[in-house]
């Protein structure tokens, strides 16, 4: 349970409250209370709920102690976009792990370098550096990853209601 | 009210097929009237699927490792539990070793197996307190860069201390730096870990080094130039932050090197030990040893051989290699003499052969806060007999 969730749900933290150490402190302490009542859910996807609405709300939590000195009209609105901007932040990490997943399971070549490149943020030239091949070999991998996974990213961001045609 | 994340996982899911070009038409009328709905769906649906910024948020997500941030929590459910898993916390101080030393059966029960089948070990407290050889703890000594030693243990927490702008904080078994500012001279630390002894380290860049017994760590108290590097003698498991444009090199003196830039490793170089071992878990780095130099993936080990040869192993047995990190000893079919190695470093005992040793191999998980009563059982099981006289051990 721990290992299947904790990214996802740090990274979710992470997006609300923006501080790495205290995601995970926060996080850590959800699984910890929630170890004390397994047997409440009955299904994994209860579990999962849980789980966010938890980390959902200790995050607002660590944010008001911030916005204790802020006016009280302040607060209300700050609060409300917080609760907006999680929902969007969970459909983030839940994508980023899907992504993560099939990432894991590419072939050797093209899955260090899509990691490097992708966890680790490198860009072509230092992952060359790093696993000893040449850029070319770096682009290629890379091509051949995303077309492994089937994942068309684009270049450039552009308006989506001209690239999506509705029915 | 639990409902209310529901759709947002087949969101997801929903957009993750779309970059895939996996939809049905359905479902492609489903995204579409999301998108439709507001222009934050719309932005969130662009960082998701422009390569630039799908790439800084998965590397945020890497961030987060269940594996590495388990130790934490795992320690802190232990107390609450009757029944326990294989891990144990770290607070048995108390137990006392005593001057005569018997040889007193101990009412603990752990699981292991001869050089056979893979039933788990189980591990379970022992509620006994066993007068015998108590194991090692949280000891070093920390030489700063003017020569003062300072002695590390548990009695030392919450010490602070300033070198040249840099501050470091001692508390729980763990020394922190942190740069307060511009620096003007690198100056060095060292910890020496004795035998029996054990820490860890927080460097000023966000590198973490666990330190095991009979070890030593130079480094500077904070890093400058282009390039991190510290030299280690013994046992080490590194964590080290990302930068790219400061590679992280740990010198081995008279062996060699490793170099990394974002990775977590381990590297066993004692001397008594002939083959050093550089173990990979996570990332990627480069050891070099004479003229030999290699990569090395997760899960593949670098062995050093005393002829100069350089050998790469796959896929070796992470959990044994860094489990004294974790607070264990793992051993998986191990052979008597090796195993005395590593727990004589760790309960400060001297080994003596007496003849030839059964070359039986053994394997178990204890805790390192165990006894050692508790260690050698594993080995007893398997007929070998042992006498301990003070510090002294002797092995039939």
């Amino acid at each position: 349970m721990f290992n299947t969730y904790y990214s996802r749900l740090c990274y979710y933290a992470y997006k609300i409250i923006n501080n790495q150490e205290s995601s995970k402190d926060l996080v850590q302490d959800v699984f910890l209370k929630f170890q004390s009542k397994p047997a409440e859910f009955s299904t994994e996807l209860a579990i999962k709920n849980f789980l966010y609405l938890s980390v959902k709300n200790a995050c607002l939590n660590f944010l008001r102690h911030d916005l204790v000195e802020k006016k009280f009209a302040e607060r209300q609105a700050e609060t409300a976009l917080v609760q907006e901007e999680a929902l969007t932040h969970i459909i983030k990490a839940e994508a980023l792990v899907l992504i993560k997943q099939s990432i894991e399971t590419l072939p050797e070549g093209c899955r260090s370098v899509l990691k490097l490149a992708f966890f680790e943020g490198l860009k072509n030239e230092q992952i060359a550096l790093e696993l000893g091949i040449s850029i070319n070999t770096v682009k290629t991998q890379k091509q051949r990853a995303l077309q492994l996974m089937r994942l068309k990213l684009t270049d450039n961001v552009y308006l989506l209601l001209l690239f999506l045609l509705p029915l | 009210m639990m409902n209310q994340f529901e759709p947002l996982y087949s969101k997801a899911a929903l957009i993750v097929k779309s970059l895939q070009n996996d939809l049905t038409d359905q479902e492609r009328l489903s995204l579409n009237e999301w998108l439709a709905e507001s222009e934050a769906n719309q932005a969130l649906y662009n960082e998701l699927t422009n390569e630039a910024t799908l790439a800084s948020e998965l590397a945020i997500l890497a961030k987060f490792d269940a594996q590495a941030d388990w130790q934490k929590i795992a320690k802190q459910t232990i107390g609450k539990q009757t029944k326990t898993a294989p891990v144990f916390s770290i607070n048995y101080r108390k137990w006392l070793s005593a001057a005569a030393i018997l040889l007193i059966a101990c009412l603990g029960v752990f699981q292991f197996w001869l050089n056979r089948n893979n039933s788990h070990p189980i591990a379970k407290n022992s509620k006994h307190p066993i007068i015998d050889i108590a194991p090692g703890g949280n000891k070093a000594t920390l030489k700063l860069a003017d020569g003062t030693i300072v002695t590390l243990n548990d009695s030392v927490n919450g010490f602070q201390a300033t070198q040249q702008n840099v501050k470091l904080v001692i508390k729980n078994g763990e020394i922190t730096y942190q740069s307060l500012g511009q620096n003007n001279e690198i100056i060095y630390n060292t910890i020496t870990t004795p035998r029996g002894g054990q820490y860890k380290l927080l460097l000023d860049d966000g590198t973490k080094v666990w330190l095991n017994a009979a070890s030593s760590i130079k480094y500077p108290t904070t890093f400058s130039g282009d390039e991190r590097i510290v030299e280690l003698t013994g046992e080490g498991y590194f964590e080290v932050a990302h930068d790219a444009s400061k590679p992280f090199k740990v010198l081995l003196p008279g062996i060699g090197r490793v170099d990394a830039i974002g990775t977590a490793f381990n590297i066993n170089a004692y001397s008594d030990e002939h083959i050093t071992k550089t173990t990979l878990v996570q990332g990627k780095v480069k050891v070099a040893f004479g003229s030999k130099t290699d990569f090395l993936n997760p899960g593949q080990q670098a062995q050093l051989f005393p002829s100069g040869q350089l050998l790469v192993l796959n896929q070796v047995d992470l959990d044994e290699v860094i489990a004294w990190k974790n607070g264990q000893f793992i051993f998986k079919q191990m052979n008597v003499e090796n195993i005395m190695r590593q727990i004589g470093r760790w309960y400060e005992i001297e080994v003596i052969y007496n003849g030839p040793v059964s070359q039986e191999t053994f394997s178990g998980i204890v805790s390192r806060d165990s006894h050692l009563m508790e260690v050698l059982k594993i080995m007893e099981e398997g007929g070998v007999r042992f006498k301990i006289d003070g510090k002294k051990i002797s092995v039939y």
